[in-house]
């Protein structure tokens, strides 16, 4: 059942070099309860579409056009401050890239996670630090540990207490912007495991961005991969891993080295990442592609159904 | 040295750094423009005795006659060529030595380094113009300890700031890279991390100018420096001071504000290029 | 809280070993892959086999000859002509300020390699190796001017030219997109093939030590915990540590979706000391001999060697 429908989402970034066309009509939906992967190469628009969905998007960027409906209301048409009282943190926040570097030294973990909870819930400070060290056990760290500070912790608690702290208001939807780069293998892990345990438990809908397809083969149920600004292709995550439409999608698979199955060499995917300030004309993936047909360089492909749930924009379809 | 990049940095700076850097760059043009046609531009030479003795500022003497009945306005222009020559004297000879001292002390460090931090640190410390008055003093006026006791004071800063850079350059991936492909230190040093000395040295080579302009002249004020009868404006200044009472004030405004005028030039262009070229140093 | 090795070797009262005992041999042709994670040592294993670190203590052999003994200039120079190093960073460790023709000629002219005249064709063909074509158009490129996956292949090719024997690829695709990963891997491998190379390959992705390595040794804090054929290690380690990695390591198939073997967290703050099984204070299984002894590598199959005391 749909928790957040994103449709026709278009973003751009106005610079002095020209106009960085991060997303462009962007179609997405989180069902409830729920992990959504959404997966990309730097540079394909996955972090602005967090961004953006928060509305935390900074000038010189704009969302230009769009909808992004979440409990009858499109949140893109709400004003600020209703944003930043009903939706920001309470009802849908998030955990940063590089979250453990977000921590402020010289403050308790127990008060930065206690911070939101005052300004939000109005709690006093005593209440505040109960909840936070309930949310500490939550996430896998002792309670009794509120009251260290950043230093004492490592990066693996680093980043769950960063978990926590997204957790703080209750809210029903967390976006997890690459949540276990920069972070050793078995941590990461941990982490991950503690995402599914969490979204078993309390019932989280979340969004994972990420680029590595082998995190979101083993914890999401619908996955969205995009490319230049737009999206590929879209739907379960067994439909995409297994009966992948879009070229992009099968090579990006192909390009994940396993630890297990047959070891056989890799396909490159040739060419480089395009320039967002000047995509490519038509399909932005076609000088990349194997299968580029003449349409292809001219007229940008439908986002279409090709299976119950599961869509793709290309031409070869 | 590519000046393309440094037009580009000129432009995209903001206004104050633009107009300072060029009242400064015209100001020091118009000295260098005296120090090379001086000779041309003056009616007399500035050794001839051409007229009665202490003149006020006429048209035929636009600055007036000092004791001797020499004119003015040829020994202050005839000074110019004096005092920026052996300020660029002095500068180069530290520009060179704090330079290389520098490189060296940062790349290589070890003992060499621990010396010359002590050294350079004592002499940074002492007041400049005092320690350059003591130079002079020990080693007897004249043209050739003006400069070395200029050079002398000026030798940490160049040498301060070289081995800074130097140290953080080092640590970057791209020097290590060079190790591994076998090159020596002073390879990489003269190659690759010597460029990223040059817009620290703009800076560095006009506010030393400045600074040695002040101390030429504050040496031949003191009768230490340049010695008579070349027209250095430190020592006209201060030949010129008796005369002040009785109302004869030519003979010291204007050396005053020839030095005054070279210093503010320098100062200018220095605040200027570094505005400019901040980023730049910044990023190291 | 990590210092360089230098400082932490040299600092008299306390002090880590970053390195601790690590012997391994690579015979000619093989690729080793070095599989640790920040902090266990691998970079700087790797950068004291080809002596840009000094070692506290040990030999390095290249050849039957201790690196570490050679005095003379002319004789280094010669040893940093066989042993060679792609760097990780394409941003960091390419010049900012010099354009690809300079950074490519200046190992050649270093070591004299090359006559003027041929100088340009050498440094072409090189560019046509990396693949990256044409080559005359990337000679005049600044670093700045070039992609990721472009300047990889710089640090790539810059090193190949002096011609070494054994080259050490730090982390060669950990800073590169996705999308070009397998792309440098397989140029990589096909190098190595074309000249014969072998090669010490780190990195912290076991799925991309196994794609390319013949032999796989995992360290932890400073020790070889486990080292055997590639295949072997990751499809039957021994070493808890390993076997927590193997399981951490998320595969691409969403049908294949495996809980990862749990071990303890580290905590920030403690220094190990010496005595005692590094890992002692992660691992679910340690018993009293673990917290008195440290473990030595011991075979427990065919050219496969883990130090455990569980082990044996």
């Amino acid at each position: 059942m749909p928790l957040l429908r994103i449709q026709d989402l278009t973003t751009h970034f106005f610079m002095k070099q020209g106009t960085v066309r991060a997303l462009d009509r962007v179609d997405l939906v989180l069902n409830a309860k729920h992990v959504l992967g959404v997966a990309g190469e730097s540079g394909c628009g996955k972090s602005t579409m967090a961004y953006s969905i928060m509305r935390l998007i900074p000038p010189p960027g704009r969302i230009i056009e769009g909808e992004i409906w979440y409990e009858d209301r499109d949140i893109l048409r709400l004003s600020d401050e209703r944003v930043r009282k009903d939706i920001r943190w309470k009802r849908i926040s998030m955990v940063f890239q590089g979250a453990m570097n977000a921590l402020n030294p010289l403050i308790t973990i127990g008060d930065q996670i206690a911070e939101p909870i005052i300004a939000h819930k109005g709690l006093d400070r005593k209440k505040a630090l109960e909840k936070a060290s309930s949310l500490l056990g939550s996430v896998g760290i002792d309670p009794a540990r509120v009251n260290n500070y950043p230093f004492e912790l490592s990066g693996g608690m680093k980043q769950r207490v960063m978990i926590a702290m997204a957790m703080a208001c209750d809210p029903e939807i967390i976006i997890a912007d690459e949540p276990t780069t920069a972070l050793d293998v078995v941590v990461a892990a941990g982490i991950m495991n503690l995402i599914k345990d969490l979204q078993k438990r309390i019932g989280l809908s979340m969004i994972l961005i990420t680029h590595d397809l082998s995190v979101i083969a083993q914890t999401c149920h619908e996955v969205v991969i995009m490319y230049a600004g737009k999206v590929a292709e879209s739907g379960d995550v067994l439909s995409v891993f297994e009966n992948s439409v879009h070229p992009y999608t099968k090579e990006l698979i192909g390009a994940f080295p396993s630890i297990k199955g047959t070891k056989r060499e890799l396909r490159a995917i040739k060419g480089n990442p395009p320039d967002l300030i000047d995509p490519p004309p038509g399909c932005r993936f076609h000088p990349r592609c194997r299968f580029t047909k003449e349409i292809c360089t001219k007229e940008e492909p439908e986002f279409k159904e090709v299976g119950k749930g599961h869509f793709a924009s290309c031409h070869l379809l | 040295m590519r000046l393309r990049p440094r037009f580009a940095q000129f432009e995209s700076a903001p206004r104050s750094a633009q107009i300072v850097t060029i009242a400064g760059a015209t100001i020091c043009a118009g000295l260098i423009i005296l120090v090379f046609f001086g000779e041309e531009l003056v009616p007399y030479g500035p050794q001839q005795m051409v007229a009665d003795i202490l003149l006020a500022p006429s048209s035929k003497h636009l600055m007036g006659t000092d004791m001797l009945g020499r004119d003015v306005f040829s020994r202050v222009v005839a000074g110019a060529k004096w005092s920026v020559s052996v300020s660029f004297i002095a500068v180069s000879m530290s520009m060179v030595i704090g330079t290389t001292l520098g490189a060296f002390s940062g790349y290589f460090g070890s003992y060499l380094d621990r010396v010359l931090m002590v050294t350079m640190d004592a002499v940074y410390i002492f007041p400049s113009f005092v320690l350059a008055v003591l130079i002079a003093a020990v080693m007897g006026a004249g043209i050739g300890t003006s400069s070395l006791a200029v050079a002398i004071v000026m030798i940490p800063t160049f040498y301060r700031i070289i081995r800074s850079i130097t140290l953080s350059i080092k640590e970057s991936g791209f020097i290590e890279a060079e190790r591994a492909i076998g090159a020596s230190g002073r390879y990489v040093i003269v190659n690759h991390i010597a460029p990223f000395y040059l817009s620290s040295l703009f800076v560095l080579i006009s506010l030393g100018a400045a600074q040695a302009i002040l101390i030429t002249s504050g040496l031949g004020f003191l009768g230490l420096g340049i010695p008579p009868p070349i027209p250095e404006w430190g020592t006209d200044l201060a030949a010129g001071r008796m005369y002040l009472m009785s109302g004869t004030w030519w003979l010291t405004v204007f050396p005053g504000i020839m030095i005054f005028l070279a210093v503010l030039g320098f100062n200018l262009l220095s605040e200027g290029l570094e505005a400019v070229l901040n980023p730049q140093i910044r990023r190291l | 809280m990590r210092s360089s090795p230098r400082e932490i070797i040299l600092r008299k009262s306390h002090y880590i070993k970053a390195v601790d005992g690590v012997t391994f041999d690579i015979h000619k042709g093989e690729t080793l892959g070095l599989v640790g994670e920040s902090g266990s040592g691998k970079t700087t294993t790797a950068r004291l086999i080809l002596r840009l670190e000094v070692p506290s203590d040990g030999e390095v052999y290249f050849r039957g000859r201790d690196v570490f003994s050679i005095k003379d200039k002319n004789e280094l120079r010669e040893l940093r002509r066989k042993m060679q190093i792609i760097f990780q960073d394409p941003y960091e460790y390419l010049s900012p300020r010099k354009i690809v023709h300079q950074i490519l000629a200046e190992p050649l002219k270093l070591h004299n390699i090359v006559r003027e005249e041929e100088l340009s064709n050498r440094l072409e063909e090189a560019l046509e190796m990396v693949e990256l074509t044409p080559p005359k158009t990337f000679l005049s490129k600044y670093p700045h001017e070039l992609s990721g996956g472009q300047r990889q292949r710089i640090l790539v090719a810059r090193p190949l030219l002096l011609d070494p024997e054994f080259v050490v690829a730090d982390e060669p695709v950990s800073m590169v997109d996705v999308s070009i990963r397998i792309g440098i891997l397989n140029l990589l491998m096909r190098l190595r093939e074309k000249y014969d190379l072998t090669c010490l390959f780190i990195t912290h992705d076991l799925a991309v030590a196994r794609y390319v390595c013949n032999g796989i040794a995992v360290m932890y804090a400073g020790r070889i915990v486990e080292k055997g054929p590639a295949e072997t290690v990751i499809s039957d380690p021994v070493h808890p540590y390993c076997k927590a990695l193997v399981s951490a390591v998320p595969v691409p198939d969403p049908r294949d979706r495996t809980t990862p073997v749990a071990i303890g967290e580290v905590s920030a703050g403690t220094i190990d000391s010496s005595f005692g099984c590094r890992f002692r204070s992660r691992c679910l299984s340690a018993k009293d001999r673990c917290q008195r002894e440290e473990p030595e590598l011991r075979e427990v199959g065919k050219d496969h060697f883990v130090a455990c005391h569980l082990a044996a």
